[in-house]
This record gives C-alpha cells, sequence and structure tokens, in this order.
C-alpha cells in the first residue's frame, strides 16, 4: 500500500473537473443500448481478460493501484475486499452489486442504471472473473421500476449477445446475473440486511463476523459492492489504475458522482475528480437557487455529518477533504441547504427517516430512533425544555456504535451535527416553539 | 486452548468459544435476553455488551468468539454504561406491571433492571401498545411486555421444526404473531413459556393462579414417553399448579413435551374416581376400601377359589412402574398365571429387549440416521427434537415407513412404501452395500446404501418391531450390520416399556379369549391404550370378577365388578427404566387425592389379604432395592422366537394427546386436539 | 393462483438455485400485488403455498417491506416522498395540496375510491424532487400544483 500512497503525493489538488467514467455513456443517444456502449469500447476490457486468461491477482493489484474505494458509504478498498473472497474455495460463490440506494439524497446509481447499464455488467464480468463466482444478482431499490425493467433489458441484450451465460467469448467462463428488485426498505442497502432479502427474508442485518466473503447468500462466500464501484472497473482495466488514481488526489482515487439535491439551482448528478473544491461544484450545479445564501451542506448523505456554510467553504471534496471539516464523502448525496432552511423542522424529517426505517431487531436502535424522533417532534411543537436538548444527545450517543449494523450510527449522526452547528435554532423553538428562520 | 484476560484475571478456554460461554463456565455474570445457548445467536437485545481493550465499540458477548490474548471486561465503566442504557431503551416501552404480571419474582427483565437499570426513567411519551393474539389453549400472550428477543420465533424455527410465529411489521412497530388466526401447534410449543424472558408468553392454564413464591417445588420424572423427561412440579395447597422442565442435557436438555407440561391438568378431572366402587344392577355404588379388600379376598383368595393355572388375566399400562410391575408379576406367579398384558398400542413386540441401545445423548455422534417405521412426532418428541438439531448441522436424516409422516425436519431421503415390501428394500439396500457401491445414485435403495456406515444408527419404531413381516427382514438387517457395522437403537414408547421388558418376556404379551374366574385391568382404558380392545371386551364377557384399578372411570365400566381408585403420575411414586436403560426413581409430588392409593399399596395390600408370600414391603423404596436391572446393549437384533409369527397386527396411529388416562384428561391438551379435527 | 401470475413468478423462481424458492417471494408478492392493487389474505397464503415457505415468513416479508399494501388502496395509489431532498423543494405543498384537492389524510383512499394517497421515503430520484409515484411504478418528477392537477385530470 505504501507504494501506492507514494505514487499519490505529487497529485495536484487544484483544476479538478467534472469527468465521467461511469457516467461515460449518459450524453450519447440511446445511452442504455449496447450498440452505445460498444462504440466507447464496451466489453473489450473482460474480452482482453478472458481471452488472454489475465491473472486475477494482477487485475486486484491494478486495483488497489487505481485507489478505488467502495462508493456505497464506507468506502472500503475494493481491491483488498476482492482479496478477502477465498479464490480455492470449491462451491458457489456470489457476486452481488448494491444498487439499493436508499439513503436521502442519493440517485447516482439509477443514472448508471438507467445510462450505462453495460458498463455496469461488464464491471460486474470483471469482478466475477477475478473472483472466480459465476452467479451475481443486482439488487435495484424497489421504488424505481422503469429503471428496473430497463435493466433487465439490458441483461437480456448481453445474453443475448454471449456476453452473459455460458461459456463467454469462448473462454469456457460462466457467468450468470440476475436482477432482484428491492421493495421499500432503506435497511436493505446494509450488505448483510441485502443477502438476507435476496434469500426471501425480512431484510434484517446480520451481525458481522461473519462477513459475507466467508458467509453471505445462502452461506456461501459472497462479494457486495456498490453500482459505482463495480462501473468503475472497466475503465482501471482499460487505463490502468493509475490513470485512475491520477483523475483524483491521494487516498481518493478517481472520479466520484456527486448527487446534488436540494436548494440549488440545477440538481442532479456530478461525476467530479475527487478533490475538486466545494465551491467548484456548487458553481457547476448553478449555485444555491433562487439567488438566496448557503447555510449548510450535508455532503455524502444524511449519514455524514452536516457541515455549516462556513467550514465546507473551504474544503476540498475527497475522503481526506471531508474528513478534514468533521464529515466525509459517504454516497456523494449531497444536500444543500439555503439561508431559509429551519434545522428543527429538516432535523425531524430526518429522524423521522431512520426511526421508520429501523429494522427493528436491536434494542437501540429500535427504541432509541423512536425515542429520538419523538424528543424533536417535541421541540417542534414548543412543548420541550433545555435538558431534552442534552437528552437528545445522550440517546443518540447511547444508540451510536451499539447496534449490529451502521444505521444506529447514522441515526446518531444528524442529531448530534446538527445540534452541535444549529444549537440556537434549537433552543429558540423550545423557548418560542416556533421556528428562527422562516 | 487460549489464553485471554478477563476482568484482569488470565484463564485458558477452548478456541472457538464466545465470551459469553467463557462467562458462563467461570461464573461471571453477563447479563442477556436474546441469547439462548440451545438457539441460534440473534444478537439483537444489546445487553451482553461488553467492553474488550483495542476495539472501539463494545461487543455483544453472545456473538463474540474469543481470540487469543483478548481482555475482556464485565464490570468496567464502559461495560456498565452500555448494560444501562440498554436497560432504559428497553424499558421505555415496556409496561410498568409486575405486581399483575405472572412472570413476576421469576421475569429476567425484573431482574436485570435491578440489577443492571437505573431507578429513573427519562422517557416521558406513552408507551406502545401491541394488540395481543390467540395463540390456542397453551400460550396467553401480553405483547406490551414482548422485548422481541426473537427466542420463541427462533424455537419453533429451530427446534420445533417448523416457522409458526414470526416478528410482523418493523422497527419499532414489530410485533409477535402466528399467521392470521392461525394457533400454535407444535407437539413442544409450552417451551416458548419458559424462553421469553418477560411475563408476554406465559401459559393459558396456569394464568393468575398463583405466585411464584407460594409454590413448592417438587422434582419428577415425566410418564408420558420413554425419554423420562426431568421435571419440576409446582405444588400450592397439595395441587400441582404447573409444570416446568428441569434440566438435564442427557435427556430433555432444557426442554419438555406439551403433554409433559400440561397433563397436570388432568388430576382432578371429574372422572375421577373417589372412593372404592361396587357394582350394584347396571350402577356402581360406593364401598369402603376395607370392603373392598375383603371383597377380593373372598373373590381371589387360592384357598377359597379353585383356581387352575391361567384362571387370572392381567391387562396392565405401559406406564406401570417397575415396582407396580414387579408386584404384578409376583401375584400373577402367585396365580400360576402367564396371561399378562403391558403392551398398550401396538400389541407384542418381536425385539427381546427393545431399547435405544445407547445414549441419548450419542445420538446427535452419529453421521446419519435411519428412521425405520416410527410416529417419533406423536411418540417421542424430544428425540426427534435432536434429529432436527443433527439436520441442521448438516447431517443426514432418512425415513423409511409406510406412512408418510411430516416430521418437520429437512430429510435426506425418504421412502415410503407398505410394509410387506420393506423386505425388498433392505435386500437391495444390501446389495448395493455388498457391491461397494459407490458410483452416481439414482434410487433410493442406491443412495440410502451410500450413507451407510459404521457411524450409521438405525433407529427402529415400535410400530415396526410389533409387526410380524419385521421377523422377514430383521435377518437382512443383521446382515447389514455385519457389512458395515452401522448400529441400532429401538424407539419404545411407553414410560416403562424398557423396564417391563426386562421384568417379563415382553413378547409372550398374548392373552387367550377363554373363560376367566377373574380379570384385574390397571390403569388403562381398553378403548384406547389395548391394541385389540375387542379381546378385551370379550373377555370381560366371559370372565366371572372383573376388577378395574385406575384413577379415572373408564369409558365402558359396566363390567367391572370392583372398581378401586389408583393415583395419577402426580400422587405416585416408584421407578421407570427409560429409553436407554436408565433406572429413574421419582417420589410424590402431591399427596393422593380423595381415597385413591398408589398402585403398589393396593397390591401390596391386595397381596396380603389372598397371602401372596414375600408382600411384606414398608415403602415402596423396599421394592426398588429388589429390583436388579441390568443394562444390555446389543450388536445384532435380538428377536425372539417364531411363536408368534401368526399374531394379528393392528395398526395405530399414535396421537400425542391422547396416549394416555393422564393426558386424555387433560383439558388444555384436549382443546388442541378438538382445534385440529375442526380443520 | 392465476396461470398468468404463475407464469410471472416462475420466471423470478428461475433466478435462484432450485431449493431456494423463498428467494422470490418479494418478487411474487409484488406481482400479487400488482393484479389485485393490494395483497389479501388469501394472496399471501397463495404465495406461501406456491413457494413452499410458512404462511407466517410470508407475511413477515409482506408486512416489513414499505411498498406492499395489506388493504385496498383504490385504483391509484399515490406516493408522495416527502423525504429531505424533496422536502426542502417544497414537497409539503404538494402534499397539502393533494390532500386538499382529494379530500383526504395520508393513507386514506378518496370518496370515489379512485386515490389513496401514501407518504413515502426517498425514492432514490431527488435530482427530480419533489416527486411521487402511482402504483408503485410510474414516476413523476419536478411536481408543481399545475402538474399535480393534470395528473390527477389523467388518471381516469
Ligand atoms: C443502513 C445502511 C444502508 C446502506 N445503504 C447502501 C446503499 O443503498 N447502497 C450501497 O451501495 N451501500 C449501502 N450501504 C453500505 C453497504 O453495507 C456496503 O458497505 C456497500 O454496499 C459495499 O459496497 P462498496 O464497498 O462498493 O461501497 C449501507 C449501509 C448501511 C449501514
Ligand atoms: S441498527 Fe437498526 S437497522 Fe441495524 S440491525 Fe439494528 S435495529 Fe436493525
Ligand atoms: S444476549 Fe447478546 S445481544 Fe442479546
Amino acid at each position: 500500500m505504501n507504494e501506492i500512497l507514494d505514487k499519490n503525493l505529487n497529485l495536484e489538488i487544484k483544476n479538478k473537473q467534472l469527468f465521467n467514467i461511469c457516467l461515460r455513456t449518459k450524453h450519447l443517444k440511446n445511452s442504455s443500448s449496447l450498440e452505445t456502449y460498444k462504440s466507447i469500447g464496451g466489453y473489450e476490457q473482460i474480452k482482453k481478460i478472458l481471452k488472454n486468461k489475465l491473472d486475477p491477482q494482477q487485475l486486484i493489484d491494478e486495483i488497489k493501484i487505481s485507489g478505488l474505494r467502495g462508493r456505497g458509504g464506507a468506502g472500503f478498498p475494493t481491491g483488498i475486499k476482492w482479496s478477502f473472497m477465498p479464490r480455492d474455495y470449491d462451491g458457489i460463490k456470489y457476486i452481488v452489486c448494491n444498487s439499493d440506494e436508499g439513503e436521502p439524497g442519493t440517485f447516482k446509481d439509477r443514472d448508471i442504471i438507467c445510462h450505462n447499464p453495460h458498463q455496469l455488467i461488464e464491471g460486474m464480468l470483471i469482478g466475477a472473473y477475478i473472483m472466480n463466482a459465476h452467479v451475481g444478482y443486482n439488487y435495484i431499490h424497489g421504488e424505481i421500476w422503469e429503471e428496473y425493467v430497463s435493466f433487465e433489458k439490458a441483461i437480456e441484450e448481453a445474453r443475448k449477445a454471449g456476453l452473459l451465460g455460458k461459456n463467454i467469448f469462448g473462454s469456457g467462463f460462466n457467468f450468470e446475473l440476475h436482477a432482484f428488485h428491492g421493495y421499500g426498505a432503506y435497511i436493505c442497502g446494509e450488505e448483510t440486511a441485502l443477502i438476507e432479502s435476496i434469500e426471501g427474508k425480512k431484510g434484517q442485518p446480520r451481525y458481522k463476523p461473519p462477513f459475507p466473503a466467508t458467509y453471505g447468500i445462502y452461506g456461501k462466500p459472497t462479494n457486495v459492492n456498490n453500482t459505482e464501484t463495480y462501473a468503475s472497473i472497466p475503465w482501471i482495466i482499460e487505463n490502468g489504475g493509475q490513470a485512475f488514481m491520477a483523475h483524483g488526489v491521494k487516498n481518493s482515487g478517481g472520479t466520484k458522482i456527486f448527487s446534488i439535491s436540494g436548494h440549488v439551482e440545477k440538481p442532479g448528478n456530478y461525476e467530479i475528480e475527487l478533490g475538486m473544491p466545494f465551491e467548484q461544484l456548487l458553481n457547476e450545479a448553478g449555485g444555491v437557487w433562487k439567488g438566496r445564501k448557503l447555510k449548510a451542506v450535508i455532503p455524502g448523505g444524511p449519514s455524514t455529518p452536516l457541515v455549516p456554510a462556513d467550514i465546507i467553504r473551504g474544503a476540498t471534496l475527497d475522503y481526506d477533504g471531508l474528513a478534514k471539516i468533521g464529515s466525509s464523502v459517504g454516497a456523494g448525496s449531497m444536500i444543500i441547504m439555503d439561508d431559509t432552511t429551519c434545522m428543527v423542522t429538516a432535523l425531524k424529517r430526518l429522524s423521522y427517516f431512520f426511526y421508520e426505517e429501523s429494522c427493528g431487531q436491536c434494542t437501540p436502535c429500535r427504541e432509541g430512533t423512536g425515542w429520538v424522533y419523538r424528543i424533536i417532534s417535541r421541540i417542534y411543537q414548543g412543548q420541550a425544555t433545555h435538558e431534552d436538548l442534552d437528552l437528545l444527545t445522550d440517546v443518540s450517543k447511547k444508540i451510536s456504535g451499539r447496534t449490529i449494523c451502521a444505521l444506529g450510527d447514522s441515526a446518531a449522526t444528524p442529531v448530534l451535527s446538527f445540534i452541535k452547528h444549529f444549537r440556537d435554532e434549537f433552543e429558540v423553538f423550545i423557548k418560542n416553539g416556533k421556528k428562527l428562520v422562516n | 486452548m487460549i489464553k485471554l484476560k478477563i476482568n484482569g484475571k488470565t484463564i485458558k478456554v477452548q478456541e472457538k468459544t464466545t465470551i459469553i460461554e467463557v462467562a458462563d463456565n467461570h461464573g461471571i455474570e453477563i447479563p442477556r435476553f436474546c441469547y439462548h445457548k440451545k438457539l441460534s445467536i440473534a444478537a439483537n437485545c444489546r445487553m451482553c455488551l461488553v467492553e474488550v481493550k483495542n476495539f472501539p465499540k463494545p461487543l455483544p458477548a453472545c456473538a463474540t468468539q474469543v481470540t487469543d490474548g483478548m481482555e475482556i471486561f464485565t464490570k468496567s465503566k464502559q461495560t456498565k454504561e452500555c448494560q444501562q442504557s440498554v436497560m432504559e431503551f428497553l424499558l421505555i416501552n415496556h409496561p410498568l406491571d409486575c405486581p399483575i404480571c405472572d412472570q413476576g419474582g421469576e421475569c429476567d427483565l425484573q431482574d436485570t433492571a435491578m440489577a443492571y437499570g437505573s431507578p429513573k426513567s427519562r422517557y416521558q411519551e406513552e408507551k406502545r401498545v401491541v394488540l395481543n393474539k390467540n395463540l390456542g389453549p397453551l400460550i396467553s400472550t401480553d405483547l406490551n411486555r414482548c422485548i422481541q428477543c426473537s427466542r420463541c420465533v427462533r424455537f419453533l424455527k429451530e427446534v420445533g421444526g417448523m416457522q409458526e410465529l414470526g416478528l410482523i411489521g418493523r422497527g419499532e412497530h414489530a410485533e409477535i404473531s402466528a399467521y392470521v388466526k392461525k394457533s400454535v401447534e407444535s407437539e413442544i410449543s409450552g417451551n416458548v413459556i419458559d424462553l421469553c424472558p418477560v411475563g408476554a408468553l406465559t401459559s393459558k392454564p396456569f394464568r393468575y393462579s398463583a405466585r411464584t413464591w407460594e409454590m413448592i417445588r417438587k422434582s419428577t420424572i415425566s410418564a408420558h414417553d420413554s425419554l423420562g423427561s426431568h421435571l419440576e412440579a409446582h405444588v400450592k395447597d397439595g395441587n400441582v399448579m404447573r409444570v416446568l422442565p428441569k434440566e438435564n442435557e442427557d435427556l430433555n436438555e432444557c426442554w419438555i413435551s406439551d403433554r409433559d407440561r400440561f397433563s397436570y391438568m388432568g388430576i382432578n378431572d371429574q372422572n375421577r374416581i373417589k372412593t372404592p366402587l361396587i357394582k350394584k344392577g347396571s350402577t356402581h355404588e360406593p364401598i369402603s376400601w376395607e370392603s373392598a379388600f375383603q371383597l377380593i379376598e373372598k373373590q381371589l383368595h387360592p384357598k377359597q377359589n379353585q383356581f387352575k393355572p391361567d384362571d387370572v388375566v392381567f391387562f396392565a399400562s405401559n406406564q406401570s412402574t417397575m415396582e407396580e410391575a414387579f408386584l404384578l408379576k409376583k401375584m400373577a406367579e402367585y396365580f400360576k398365571s402367564d396371561q399378562i398384558k403391558f403392551d398398550a398400542a401396538n400389541g407384542p413386540t418381536f425385539i427381546k429387549q427393545p431399547s435405544l441401545n445407547t445414549q441419548v445423548k450419542k445420538i446427535e455422534e452419529f453421521e446419519s440416521i435411519i428412521l425405520l417405521g416410527s410416529q417419533l412426532r406423536n411418540q417421542n418428541p424430544l428425540i426427534l427434537q435432536r434429529l432436527r438439531k443433527m439436520a441442521l448441522h448438516g447431517k443426514s436424516i432418512n425415513v423409511i415407513n409406510h406412512i408418510d409422516f411430516n416430521l418437520q425436519l429437512n430429510l435426506d431421503q425418504k421412502v415410503i412404501k407398505p410394509i410387506t415390501e420393506f423386505k425388498k428394500l433392505f435386500e437391495q439396500i444390501l446389495k448395493y452395500i455388498k457391491t461397494n457401491f459407490k458410483k452416481i445414485s439414482k434410487t433410493v435403495e442406491q443412495k440410502l446404501s451410500k450413507t451407510i456406515s459404521n457411524k450409521t444408527l438405525l433407529l427402529i419404531g415400535e410400530d415396526v418391531y410389533s409387526h410380524p413381516e419385521f421377523l422377514k427382514f430383521a435377518p437382512i438387517i443383521n446382515n447389514i450390520i455385519d457389512e458395515t457395522a452401522m448400529q441400532f437403537g429401538c424407539l419404545p414408547t411407553g414410560a416403562n416399556s424398557v423396564g417391563l421388558h426386562q421384568l417379563f418376556s415382553y413378547y409372550k404379551n398374548k392373552v387367550e379369549v377363554k373363560n376367566y374366574q377373574a380379570s384385574l385391568t390397571i390403569n388403562l382404558d381398553p378403548a384406547f391404550d389395548i391394541a385389540d380392545s375387542e379381546i378385551h371386551e370379550k373377555i370381560m364377557q366371559k370372565s366371572k370378577f372383573n376388577i378395574l384399578i385406575s384413577p379415572f372411570l373408564n369409558q365402558n365400566n359396566k363390567h367391572y365388578d370392583l372398581i378401586l381408585p389408583s393415583v395419577t403420575h402426580f400422587e405416585n411414586e416408584g421407578s421407570f427404566l427409560n429409553i436407554e436403560s436408565r433406572l429413574q426413581i421419582f417420589s410424590q409430588t402431591i399427596v393422593p387425592k380423595f381415597e385413591s392409593k398408589p398402585l403398589w399399596k393396593i397390591l401390596r395390600v391386595m397381596g396380603n389379604y389372598i397371602e401372596c408370600p414375600d408382600f411384606e414391603f414398608e415403602a415402596c423404596s423396599q421394592i426398588t432395592n429388589k429390583i436388579n436391572n441390568k443394562i444390555h446393549t446389543f450388536k445384532q437384533l435380538n428377536l425372539v422366537n417364531e411363536e408368534l409369527k401368526n399374531y394379528k397386527f393392528n395398526y395405530r396411529l399414535a396421537n400425542i394427546n391422547q396416549s394416555d388416562l393422564l393426558v386424555r384428561k387433560s383439558r388444555a391438551l384436549q382443546d388442541i386436539l378438538h382445534l385440529r379435527n375442526e380443520k | 393462483m392465476i396461470e398468468k401470475l404463475k407464469k410471472l413468478i416462475d420466471k423470478e423462481v428461475a433466478k435462484y438455485p432450485t431449493d431456494k424458492k423463498q428467494s422470490a417471494v418479494i418478487a411474487a408478492l409484488a406481482i400479487m400485488q400488482h393484479h389485485r392493487g393490494w395483497l389479501s389474505q388469501d394472496d399471501i397464503s397463495d404465495v406461501a403455498v406456491y413457494l413452499d415457505m410458512p404462511e407466517i415468513a410470508v407475511l413477515e416479508v409482506a408486512t416489513f417491506y414499505n411498498m406492499f399494501d395489506l388493504k385496498p388502496v383504490g385504483k391509484y395509489k399515490l406516493s408522495i416522498c416527502t423525504n429531505i431532498s424533496c422536502m426542502l423543494r417544497d414537497a409539503d405543498q404538494i402534499v397539502d395540496h393533494l390532500k386538499k384537492t382529494l379530500k383526504i389524510d395520508f393513507n386514506e383512499i378518496s370518496k370515489d375510491g379512485k386515490f389513496c394517497l401514501k407518504e413515502s421515503e426517498c425514492m432514490g430520484a431527488c435530482e427530480g424532487a419533489p416527486l411521487l409515484t402511482v402504483n408503485n411504478q410510474k414516476m413523476y418528477e419536478h411536481l408543481d400544483v399545475k402538474k399535480v392537477d393534470q395528473l390527477l385530470k389523467d388518471l381516469k
């Protein structure tokens, strides 16, 4: 790894730009078709790999060099994750693509499925080859039915073209891919809940260890990655890990899609070179809407801490850059709030979300998220006291770090960061029972 | 072995154990709700969180395996703070109704809250309200109290073999439920009452009848199957209020069947015989014990009656204790009678001494099981439970039977054929074994022959070894045993079937239909408990003097000249030889009801009146001491000689809730039967 | 169960190993729901039988995933997202307008039996906020009061 780090040292932070890797075909006509993908060199990488029977270890090394980190939120280095899959295991193994994006403000995987499904399929094919898995599933968020249907079409197209199924490119390599349509449960984005869901159960996370790499679907070794992660792979193989790394900064290789929503002029997906200054991206998105002033930003989705305007202004958008200001990249779901935003109202809605979506198996999350929501509601209704603010913080802290999955932590994050930065708004509400802003 | 530190003390422990197991083995207390050593690990209650050095977050002790050099703190500030907060979370939605809760005084939540909770709750909002569900006649719900530990769900799925309960809904709204309007039907469902750490699932029959501290706990042994589960009867004012399992890893582990748990409800049934009764015309009238015995002396004393050999006939139940059977045997010898019958459902057996031939807990050490002709679920549910456990661990369980029973377990192979075809089946299996069959198997015979090895246990049900056809294929099974060193065991059903086989030549178990001078029907109702009840009826019609000794009146009592009240199991003392030939002695849990007397005492006094020699026993234990049981194990099926080969076989479907007198009188157990019949 | 639905379910079942039919339970329930508009108890029992599962396990699934409806929802179920990104773009106004126009609250069915309004969590399409879906399948984005009125008119 050190070697890899050294290579990044001289990367420039400035002059980052929009650069499409995962969304390469989005601007093209018939973006989702096999033809379009082939026109930009699609499926050439898997062809090359299969024809030359490239060494999986070398491919993993290339991915390690690229600095690609999981785009699902946790940012775990993908190359390392893939090396966890037991190569010599001689039973069935699975690879799973996590397109369940349910984190509020996240809508990037939808664009990939919609506009560049074949790059995702190729990415999964490469993953399957490297990890020697022969069956894969793509778990697609329940609320986006049309995208599910169109992905099924893409699979069908690939299958017909001999890119999925048996003996791909005459290499003897088999890989079958299926789409799985979720049905409304944010928790199924958590990888072990997703696995339970694929097994036809409630989506309740499993206690880890064992990790999916040893005990996944039906108890078989399983690798789970985010859509954007898989979709980055073909480009990395084509251009080399170094080239990918060069689009980012140290510790944050490559490009990353930021889904920008909320109070901006042009909400949408922006694939940026990691390390881009926040202001630049905000400009790309047309700035704060209606000419208003920026109040605060949730940089990576509600499970990443909220940051007030003046703190995020100087920050760069990469794993270290956001860590430095006490937040993180998460899934890149950037929520912009202008100066008319009431923080109590916003937090109330977010805590309702976590309360609604808690799977209910572990005590602190099941009981705590409801309690938190009720306290905030009490504040909102002007029926709270100042002690309640401390209670709120305390309860959140007692959920965090004590649950089976990270939803508990996520639920605590907005509470703690909102109160940390906007305590006065909560106090005014307590005192006057109304908003500080209007 | 690895070394670790727990609360500063260095200890050596087995690898692959969890923190909670280590703590339990070393007497270190870690509170828990969802964890149960016999169930899969859910790690959902978070009560067992402990601080471990070098881990930023506290770890659940129930789900974390120990590693070399680990340092665990079960009493540190962080651990305590976790415990307190989880306790607080659990209590925010738990009603504070301990004073009216049946679980009060034996509630894990109550105890844990005292020990680990904080006295004041900071929760001001309203508590969650959950509607109660009707889960049938045994289990009562108070779901506001549920803490979603999922023990009951996991129990029914993993041990009961069928998911009958679920947590429906999600998040805070998740609630325990059976499927719409369904009740729980597992034959071991009552265990969820014990498993529930709070008062959300309680015993319906026991409801509100006593507080824990008012009851005296008495140990006893189950009388309803040959396993002989260890039980604890809770007694108040001379009545059994409820029955709970007593943990015993060798036999019942920590479970009992519903039959064991709820049979006590029959003790005070209205059909209970209160005093001795004598026949007067078409009815019976009470008489004193004294006059009853005088009558017996008159009718049965050999000196006053001219008895020929085999002039007195005995029908007794396979629940008879060793002591009762011993006295009966002496009495029969005194009358020079060979006419004595102990079988319950299926008539005589063709194996000389059927028993498990190994220990119950050792069943699980085998790699594969072949279950031959048993109605296990209705006969020995806790042995079936062990097979389920084996199946969960990936072992191969196979069934050969003539009726397709749903055992609610994952079978490897299943063959359902008429018994008359078993011979051919075993011949084929033997053929494949002899040719060292290894190829891809297509037919069941091929597949079965592949599974058989010296790690295989063949379990033979009573239904099969009571069938004359058995004599035809048993020699082939012996050949298979020779070839493979497979082991075998039998599954006798009655509480003392094994003991009775040892005391008597059980297989001779046959009575002739002829004119007897006297008959004794003891602790059974022929309508249910005798394979060929017509024989009994014919004999009654012809026999001169008929005695019934039983706690309850039978369906038909018109032939009995004298009826004597004996006691139910809970009022009785004695011993059973269980399925693994273990002598299990039990004493009275309550004093006999009304004027009833334990059977051994009735026989003893009877013996005295009719001058049976050597009948001077003061205490039951004196008889026990005389019995000297030997435990045999057999390498081969040892069959009876063929004298019974023309016996007419009467196949009976076993019904777990109709297995014996007491069970048939238990209201709750009968309600389940009705529920099932309605469907 | 209707033949046509069986065929659809079989297609889903085929995605999994032969002894893992249960994996298709969510899809099967969705297919049943789409047919009737909601999931009746019979639907749930039918799926249980068809996939060889305990009924309660199917019920667990049907009550866990938000998009299943165990009660009738009228002809058109309008699920509107009120989560943060939509909220910031005034989803609440759309909600108010819908409630007023249809004279119903969340989880109620309009008098004519046509519409049911559901509050939904983030649909993963915040680019088009505020937005709603009709009967779990068709999404309408960038809503404003005028667009909503047109939509209600179009849904016959
Ligand atoms: C509550 C919760 C929700 C999650 N939702 C998603 C999701 O929608 N999509 C996703 O890719 N990862 C999600 N994750 C992260 C996954 O568990 C997992 O880490 C990820 O799919 C791994 O892929 P990656 O390494 O490519 O990021 C979620 C995690 C938690 C705790
Ligand atoms: S943290 Fe919440 S969502 Fe995650 S397992 Fe626990 S209860 Fe379920
Ligand atoms: S006992 Fe460990 S989490 Fe419940």
